[in-house]
């Protein structure tokens, strides 16, 4: 796919069913008439987009992808430190967004444009013109370190697993929407379904699971993607099973024997596959046997365009769809094109599992934790000795942050646990707080100067 | 005496919801309360179902074959019951 913008691939695609639904809101309702006909805007800007309606945000993509030299959507649920963080790893020059200005003022301290969503909206005739970007997307990661990274992707990137499919538009589904849509996750879901002429129904990241999931259900929702830990969540609400879903994904963290085969009971008709992706590496792997981990084969035949193998116990991948690189050019790849995941593998018989990241990385329910990080934090409390971060295995979010501290001497155990709690709540991100707190005697540290 | 199951849960259930959750007051712990609706988030119930391992020293989600997710108290509790080693 060489230099086409998101728009002029829709109409390519869907080109014959223009009259179909693409994209359900809670308020609106767009066709796919309604998306080619979007304005292009902000011709050759490094714009970033900062959208709250789901809706209006999917209009941006469509009227800036092909127009824009870089687009950076970053979610408005974004914690502000890494809001700022973010900010300072590339030049911006506009932030396109449809909250108030009072909203806005760490980009304005950026000196950035602002420009109102609704102003994408007007077609003005004197600035069409035929300047043709080949946009560069930039994603942003978790990452291996305590701030996320903005990994730099092209349209074709995002979206080769979408325009992978034949006789796409011979089956009519409804992908319901669960991931924030500004992740890659969330662009898989996305693509697949506008580039495929189906349709996807959106809620609000603000919206109660309930609400979204009445909404699913109100609207024959098809085809779900969510985490293990939104999966146990769904089903929690006791009114998932209203939703008459086909195919259920899998996908950010380890999918568990339990969750597999609770949503097999729920959903007995339906397909349930789980993947293996990343922001870096593309989409990797899927199996829909409904066995946790994956088949030991995918690792010595190429499966698709993606290559698998284990080298000391660590997954690495070759995908057709990897990113180009990190924005500020960290080494990705090795010279034969293989990625490092970090993930760290258990062979057993026939299947494959990962179990865990390589430098120490935490998944809790999909947000990746760096204990080291948590562990500076807490040694900032003026009572706190020393401190040993670690997950505890859950069965409802895969892990839970936990902390062991030994506090300094002569400090009251229960006045320092209050004490800690509120200066865990006050000064840490909500997914960097350690949930479970014990208070021990001593933190044992092996002669290498490391923490047992 | 001894404290029933329900007791155990309903207590610890109380003090994990004060712990963390700000600005809401607890609900009516009845059997028909919706768990996701009660104010504790996911990351609650992650919590509450660890606690309530050190507690009453069993997980039932991990102990059992049943793939089960329950979505009001009512059923949270029979799970614990029904799973007691």
């Amino acid at each position: 796919m060489k230099n086409i913008s998101l728009k002029k691939l829709i109409l390519k695609r869907v080109s014959k069913h223009l009259e179909y639904i693409a994209i359900v809101g809670s308020f609106k309702t767009l066709l796919y008439s309604d998306l080619v006909n979007i304005p292009n805007k902000l011709f050759g800007q490094n714009v970033i987009l900062y959208i709250a309606d789901p809706v209006a945000y999917i209009k941006a993509l469509v009227s800036l992808d092909g127009s824009v030299k870089k687009l950076c959507p970053i979610s408005t649920l974004s914690d502000k430190e890494d809001l700022t963080h973010l900010l300072a790893l590339g030049e911006f020059d506009t932030v396109v967004s449809d909250l108030d200005e009072s909203d806005l003022k760490i980009f304005r301290q950026k000196n950035l444009r602002y420009c109102n969503v609704i102003e994408l909206d007007t077609h003005d005739k004197e600035r069409l013109n035929n300047i043709k970007n080949n946009t560069t997307w930039l994603i942003p990661t978790s990452g291996t370190t305590s701030r996320p990274k903005l990994v730099r992707h092209k349209l074709a990137s995002l979206a080769s697993s979408a325009l992978k499919s034949k006789n796409y538009l011979s089956e009519n589904r409804v992908w319901g929407q669960f991931y924030d849509f500004t992740r890659f996750a969330g662009y898989q879901i996305l693509f697949n379904s506008l580039l495929n002429g189906h349709t996807v129904v959106m809620s609000s990241l603000y919206d109660k699971i309930s609400e979204r999931i009445q909404h699913c259900s109100e609207n024959l929702v098809t085809h779900i993607s969510a985490t293990p830990t939104q999966w146990r969540k769904i089903l929690m609400s006791g009114i998932a099973t209203k939703i008459p879903l086909k195919q259920i994904v899998l996908g950010g963290e380890a999918a568990d024997q339990p969750i597999l085969n609770a949503l097999r009971k729920s959903f007995p008709m339906a397909r349930i596959t789980h993947t293996y992706a990343s922001t870096e590496a593309g989409l990797g792997i899927s199996v829909s046997d409904g066995l946790a981990g994956f088949p030991v084969r995918f690792l010595e035949s190429s499966k698709g365009s993606v290559d698998l193998k284990i080298r000391k116990e660590k997954l690495f991948l070759r995908s057709s769809s990897s990113a180009l690189g990190y924005n500020d050019d960290t080494k990705l790849k090795d010279q034969q094109g293989w990625i490092d995941t970090g993930d760290l593998v258990k062979v057993e018989e026939e299947r494959f599992y990962i179990i865990g990241r390589t430098n120490g990385i935490i998944n809790v329910g999909g947000d990746k934790v760096n204990p080291e990080h948590i562990r500076h934090l807490l040694l900032k409390h003026p009572n706190i000795e020393q401190v040993r971060i670690y997950g505890k295995k859950s069965p409802i979010t895969g892990m839970v942050l936990a902390a062991d501290i030994q506090l300094k001497t002569n400090v009251n155990e229960k006045v320092e646990k209050n004490s800690i709690k509120t200066f865990v709540k006050d000064k840490f991100q909500q997914k960097d707080q350690p949930r479970i707190i014990n208070i021990v005697d001593e933190i044992l540290i092996s002669s290498t100067g490391k923490l047992n | 005496m001894t404290k029933t199951i329900r007791e155990i849960i309903t207590a610890t259930f109380t003090e994990v919801f004060s712990d963390q959750v700000d600005g809401l007051s607890l609900p009516e712990l009845s059997d028909k309360l919706i768990l996701l609706e009660s104010g504790l988030d996911s990351m609650g119930f992650a919590i509450l179902v660890s606690e309530l391992e050190e507690r009453l020293g069993f997980d039932p989600f991990s102990i059992s074959d049943e793939a089960f997710y329950p979505s009001n108290l009512g059923q949270f509790i029979s799970f614990y019951e029904k799973h007691k080693p």
